[in-house]
């Protein structure tokens, strides 16, 4: 396994890493996609962001990463939650799941254990991916290459928070909450609507036209090739920064006051675009929070809303082909409007 | 540089670091068997062949039919990608690859690794692979997924060598001055100009570069190893020309239907005193490195570049490419998949059966085929035959027109003709497939007159919308020169009919119908520009029509 590129070393995307930042502080802001063009560092980026995680609490040997807390939560009969009272502890990395393309069905929702039903004839379930991923992170490169048969299958997981496996005479239900992650090239197809509206957050990735800018990335990339370690070594600081930082916005995110007036501006924007639903309005509140627990402001104010909305919003408009502009545009038009600065 | 230089060059350059990867273009042939050889001697490792018609099973790995059912539980084997790993990958017919395992390449490629998560295994092993890809592409038709071409980062073309040409062994560059500005920065500046967005050719361009300087046993690259970057890494994967001040020689597109377009055959000459300036010494090393076809190959590759607009899929039926097969039942419109079917049953075996009674199969294990289908196309044409397109004009449109429905007859496709000028346009051909007929129709056309552009566009789309609902993916070509002065209500007046015209153009997009625009003018001009944004269409500026490359980019754009 390639060690991954450090997050801070990642030169411009501001927009990209500051979504990646945020999903992970809220996990309920619902996940990022990050759309565009080849060989701007969509898949680095995601990647980077597993090393800066805070570790989490889960019960030891849990393959389904049960929080000790969570004693009432749904779990299979595997984990040990069930089998005794007495729990220990341990902490893990967050996982950050691959799910590969050509992945089957599966392995991403788990199966019955044949080595298990051979050996000791019992009936034994063995998690997939989706488990696997539980209070971490999915990452789907290539997300719309996905085939549609999977793309059915993660949003109804995605929207459950649970896995229902009914297959090979297994009845299973696990916990299934996980942090959706997708990357791709619009060239290659188009997402399903579906699916676009399940990720809070999406990011137009470009690559910098700027001259120094892209001379600074092909400089960095290249000294992290030449000498991995030493590369690492310049960046620890600004690594142990970022991680602290992340980690202390977490711990802020539920003091962060967000005020009447901020829900209601919120609200105002996402009827002048025209948005489905009440999805669009609280991915706009969660992100918001999540920049200002980032900020350590203590409460959301309404640059906050502003400055999160073309991530959280521009992915839930109609398309409207009689507007030239595209939905980026749009946004920032009625941003303008609707909250003037 | 020679081809044949460059193409060894850039072989040992591979060698000697394989991660770069590598993409010819090259048919079958003695060129191909001599560059592989000298390849070859450079490598110190067997190289492997990937067949392109491998099963997902036999590339990532996967469930070992026999071994499974001779132990009675999952016994895995590895795949091709895995066993390759440190060794050297060769791929035929490159672009012939289906996108499933064009992505799974990619993959691995960026990972060194490959994970597999599938028939109840979970695998991942290492992968560090050295891609050597063949593409045989007879037209610019076929061509390397881009996604992969991407990540290959030498790319050199072996087309229209001679026996004698591929008899001279690899020589060391002519000396040349040392390069006085920053390799990175001359690298990003010179794929910038010529419109490579992405920021891994630059990287790689860099690293050839300094191998080819390694290679001649040079500290420093020198101009000549940015030459020969420049030639093997960014010019084949240019987008635009590089706009430079003063250009003497207005670059003609070259003849037609000449395939190889022939590699600039002078080394580059001294140039009279470079002042020191980084971007002079760029300027000048570019214009004596590009390759005299660019502009038309660009012209050609303008319609690859999009990939979402292809035929409508159909999946299922029992014809096309084969997919992954899924369970299902077998039933109307769908096949079992026999040996899918029994890999699916393998590991249940001893469970079923323990007193080895033959082999169980159930209902659970049955696997359906799948496959994907490019239904019909209907190319259409949508030509300006007013008076601001001059009737010479009209002319090398109808020769064009009668070159693409030869190659759609081939292709069993449709062609629809609607010219417009006056006061109105006018379906002048139905969709067809019928070669003599649209002869007949052609002849008759007149030309002259104002320009209704926005007629023109709402009667394609009705054209386009009508061949939906047949089942036939609809392609617009227009060919204009956009000077609109006809509204949608027939009034003259040019600012209306341009918003008119853009208005309609709009409505294509909203059907989403791909369409490619071919402007005539002389020169182009901001409104042509805008109507392609506005239809979402690739632009083509083609001041003198000729029948192939137009035949080409709808190709391109319809495939």
């Amino acid at each position: 396994m390639r060690v991954p590129y450090p997050f801070s070393a990642i030169v411009a995307q501001a927009e990209m890493k500051q979504a990646l930042r945020m999903a992970a502080v809220d996990a309920s802001i619902g996940g990022v996609l990050l759309f565009g063009d080849r060989g701007t560092g969509k898949s680095t980026a995601v990647r980077a962001l597993a090393s800066l995680l805070p570790p989490m609490q889960q019960v030891k040997g849990c393959p389904f990463h049960c929080a000790p807390e969570s004693r009432t939560r749904i779990c299979p009969s595997a984990c040990p939650l069930h089998e005794s009272e007495d729990i220990h502890a341990e902490m893990v990395q967050v996982p950050v799941v691959d799910l590969p393309l050509g992945a089957t069905e599966d392995r991403v929702v788990g199966a019955l254990d044949l080595e298990r039903a051979l050996t000791s004839g019992t009936r034994a379930f063995q998690p997939g991916l989706l488990a696997k991923a539980h209070r971490g992170f999915l990452y789907i490169d290539e997300v719309n290459l996905l085939e549609d048969h999977l793309v059915d299958l993660l949003l109804d997981v995605a929207a459950s928070g649970e896995n229902l496996v009914e297959r090979e005479g297994l009845s299973v239900r696990h916990p299934a909450a996980f942090v959706l992650v997708g990357s791709g090239n619009p060239e290659e197809g188009e997402l399903r609507p579906q699916l676009l509206d399940r990720f809070g957050l999406s990011v137009e990735v470009r690559t910098p036209v700027d001259i120094d800018e892209r001379v600074e990335v092909v400089r960095r990339r290249d000294a992290f090739d030449a000498d991995t370690e030493s590369f690492l070594g310049q960046w620890a600081d600004e690594e142990s920064a970022l991680r602290q930082e992340l980690a202390t916005a977490r711990e802020r995110l539920h003091q962060v006051e967000t005020p009447p007036e901020v829900m209601r501006c919120a609200a105002e924007l996402c009827i002048a675009l025209g948005t489905d639903g009440l999805r669009g309005e609280l991915t706009l509140v969660r992100a918001a929070r999540a920049l200002a627990a980032l900020e350590g402001a203590p409460s959301v104010e309404r640059v906050h809303l502003r400055e999160v909305a073309p991530s959280a919003l521009r992915h839930r408009l109609r398309r409207d082909p009689l507007d030239e502009a595209g939905s980026s545009a749009r946004v920032e038009r009625t941003i303008a409007e609707v909250l003037p600065s | 540089m020679s081809p044949w230089q460059d193409a060894l060059r850039a072989a040992a350059v591979f060698a000697e670091r394989p991660s770069l990867g590598i993409l010819v273009r090259a048919r079958m042939g003695p060129a191909r068997s001599r560059w592989l050889a000298r390849l070859g001697e450079h490598l110190t490792r067997p190289r492997r062949r990937m067949p392109i018609h491998i099963a997902d099973d036999r590339l990532l790995g996967g469930i070992d039919l026999e071994a499974t059912l001779r132990a009675g539980r999952p016994v895995a084997q590895r795949g091709l990608l895995a066993e390759s790993d440190g060794r050297v990958l060769e791929i035929p017919m490159a672009e012939r690859l289906p996108p499933e395992l064009v992505g799974h390449l990619c993959a691995v490629l960026d990972m060194g690794e490959v994970s597999t998560e599938r028939d109840g295994l979970s695998l991942r092993s290492q992968a560090r692979l050295g891609v050597v890809a063949f593409d045989e592409g007879a037209t610019v038709e076929e061509f390397v997924p881009l996604s992969l071409a991407e990540r290959l980062g030498l790319q050199v073309g072996l087309q229209g060598l001679g026996m004698a040409d591929v008899e001279a062994p690899l020589e060391r560059l002519p000396e040349s001055s040392s390069l006085e500005g920053d390799l990175v920065r001359m690298c990003c500046e010179a794929a910038l100009a010529l419109g490579i967005s992405s920021l891994r050719p630059p990287s790689m361009a860099k690293q050839a570069a300094e191998l080819s300087a390694h290679l001649d046993g040079r500290e420093e690259p020198s101009q000549a190893d940015f030459a020969f970057a420049l030639r093997c890494v960014l010019v084949p994967r240019a987008t635009q020309m590089p706009q430079s001040e003063e250009q003497d020689s207005e670059p003609e597109p070259p003849e037609a239907g000449d395939p190889p377009p022939e590699q600039d055959s002078e080394p580059e000459r001294e140039q009279p005193a470079p002042s020191s300036e980084d971007a002079e010494i760029l300027t000048e090393i570019m214009q004596a490195n590009l390759p005299s076809g660019l502009l038309e190959d660009l012209g050609a590759r303008a319609g690859v570049k999009s990939a979402g607009k292809t035929g409508e899929l159909i999946k299922g039926g029992a014809r096309g490419r084969r997919l992954a097969s899924r369970p299902g039942r077998p039933g109307p419109g769908s096949k079992v998949d026999v040996v899918a079917t029994l890999r699916a049953a393998a590991p249940w075996q001893r469970l079923r059966s323990p007193r080895g009674s033959g082999p169980q199969v159930r209902l659970e294990d049955i696997r359906v085929e799948r496959r994907q289908q490019h239904s019909e196309t209907l190319t259409i044409f949508v030509v300006d035959a007013s008076g601001s397109s001059a009737l010479q004009r009209l002319a090398e449109a109808k020769g064009a027109v009668e070159r693409v429905l030869a190659d759609c007859y081939v292709r069993r496709d449709h062609v629809a003709l609607i010219a417009f000028r006056g006061d109105g346009a006018r379906l002048v051909l139905p969709p067809t497939r019928s070669l003599t007929r649209a002869k007949r129709e052609l002849s008759g056309l007149a030309g002259g007159g104002p320009t209704p552009l926005a007629d023109a566009l709402r009667l394609a789309r009705v054209v386009a919308s009508d061949a939906r609902r047949r089942g036939r993916s609809p392609l617009v070509v227009l060919m204009t020169d956009a000077k609109a002065n006809v509204g949608l209500d027939g009034r003259r007046g040019r600012a209306a009919a341009q918003e008119d015209a853009e208005k309609q153009a709009r409505g294509l997009v909203l059907d989403d119908v791909p369409t490619l625009l071919i402007e005539t003018s002389p020169r182009p001009r901001e409104e042509a520009r805008r109507l392609a944004t506005a239809c979402g269409a690739r632009w083509m500026f083609l001041p003198r029509l000729d029948a192939d490359t137009i035949a080409r980019a709808v190709g391109d754009v319809g495939s």
